[in-house]
């Protein structure tokens, strides 16, 4: 599939940049112009828009996860017993 | 060491008092204020990485043990919560990967070749929208499921940057590695994710075979109707 009409096809370069611009990983300028070709450009879009929800879906599915109030107080417990120590390598 | 500050800095925790002078009580009180605000979260990730309570609860205990002995030299201003994954992430790799009875997937061989160069083609262009509906009719234990079947690598990057939305420079300091790797493994892991939830939808008869993904089937409406019918049966 081309993009609008160079050699190097501007969805390819789109795509390859899918992640970094869903993790926001781009600078402001390029991020500019992926929205850009994504305006322009349905199949990218879509595939844009399922990425996206595929990480909602993974931060949704994962969340809602709390720790045993038994385990708060074991560490509550562990700390008031312990003490920091000066230099330590970790 | 110290964490590289990332983008979002929520986590970030200046702290008023000196801690070079403070006592141990006051310590202690620091570390109580702004580390185990996080035990929730780090609980949640250990559960994904031990995949049970019992082993997950261990986990995170000795990483506030380890957390606090060395709280005095943790920089304020620095990212807290990176450096308690940090820990959390090497106290799981040095004590309880080893002892994880269930078998290691290694990396990539459980989704073949086919799978992947299809996610990747573009004229497939990714998910259509009957699958992005089928997949998120899935329930959250599928989810979890489909986390707990990568490897343990893909996994906790994936974790990393879509449950706690780390920046890669942060996942990169966090399983110790660079961020090139990271970046290669969020790739890969969210497109054996992907494989392993449509499989989940097919099971659950939320996705059919024939919701192919092809040019022709692109302008069809998927009948919506019934897949949530069937989701919520």
């Amino acid at each position: 599939m081309t993009g609008q009409g160079d050699g190097v096809s501007d969805c390819d370069r789109a795509i390859s940049q899918l992640y970094a611009f869903l993790d926001h990983e781009l600078k402001a300028a390029d991020a500019d112009e992926i929205r850009e070709h994504l305006a322009a450009c349905e199949p990218c879009l879509d595939t844009f828009d399922a990425e996206q929800a595929l990480k909602e879906l993974v931060r949704r599915g994962c969340s809602g996860e709390v720790a045993p109030e038994h385990l708060r107080a074991k560490i509550h417990a562990v700390i008031e017993t312990s003490t920091t120590v000066e230099v330590r390598k970790f | 060491m110290t964490i590289p500050v990332g983008p979002d800095n929520s986590a970030d925790r200046t702290v008023g008092t000196d801690e070079h002078h403070e006592t141990e009580a006051q310590r202690r009180q620091r570390f109580e204020a702004d580390a185990l605000e996080f035990i929730d979260q780090l609980y949640a990730a250990a559960m994904r990485m031990t995949r049970n309570p019992a082993d997950a609860e261990d986990l995170v205990q000795e990483t506030y043990t380890k957390a606090y002995s060395s709280f005095q030299q943790f920089a304020p201003g620095t990212n807290l919560k990176a450096w308690l994954y940090r820990i959390l992430t090497n106290t799981y790799i040095n004590n309880y990967r080893k002892r994880q009875r269930q078998p290691q997937l290694s990396d990539g061989a459980d989704v073949e070749d086919w799978q992947l160069a299809r996610a990747e083609s573009h004229t497939s262009s990714g998910l259509k929208s009957a699958e992005m509906v089928a997949l998120e009719n899935l329930p959250d234990s599928d989810v979890k499921d489909a986390l707990q079947a990568l490897a343990p690598d893909f996994r906790l990057a994936v974790y990393l940057a879509d449950v706690e939305g780390f920046a890669y420079k942060e996942i990169a300091d966090i399983m110790g590695t660079p961020i090139g790797t990271v970046m290669s493994r969020l790739n890969r892991g969210r497109k054996q994710l992907r494989a392993r939830l449509e499989d989940y939808a097919r099971d659950r008869g939320l996705l059919h075979d024939h919701d192919d993904r092809s040019d022709d089937d692109r302008n069809d409406q998927p009948t919506r109707g019934k897949h949530e019918q069937e989701a919520r049966a």
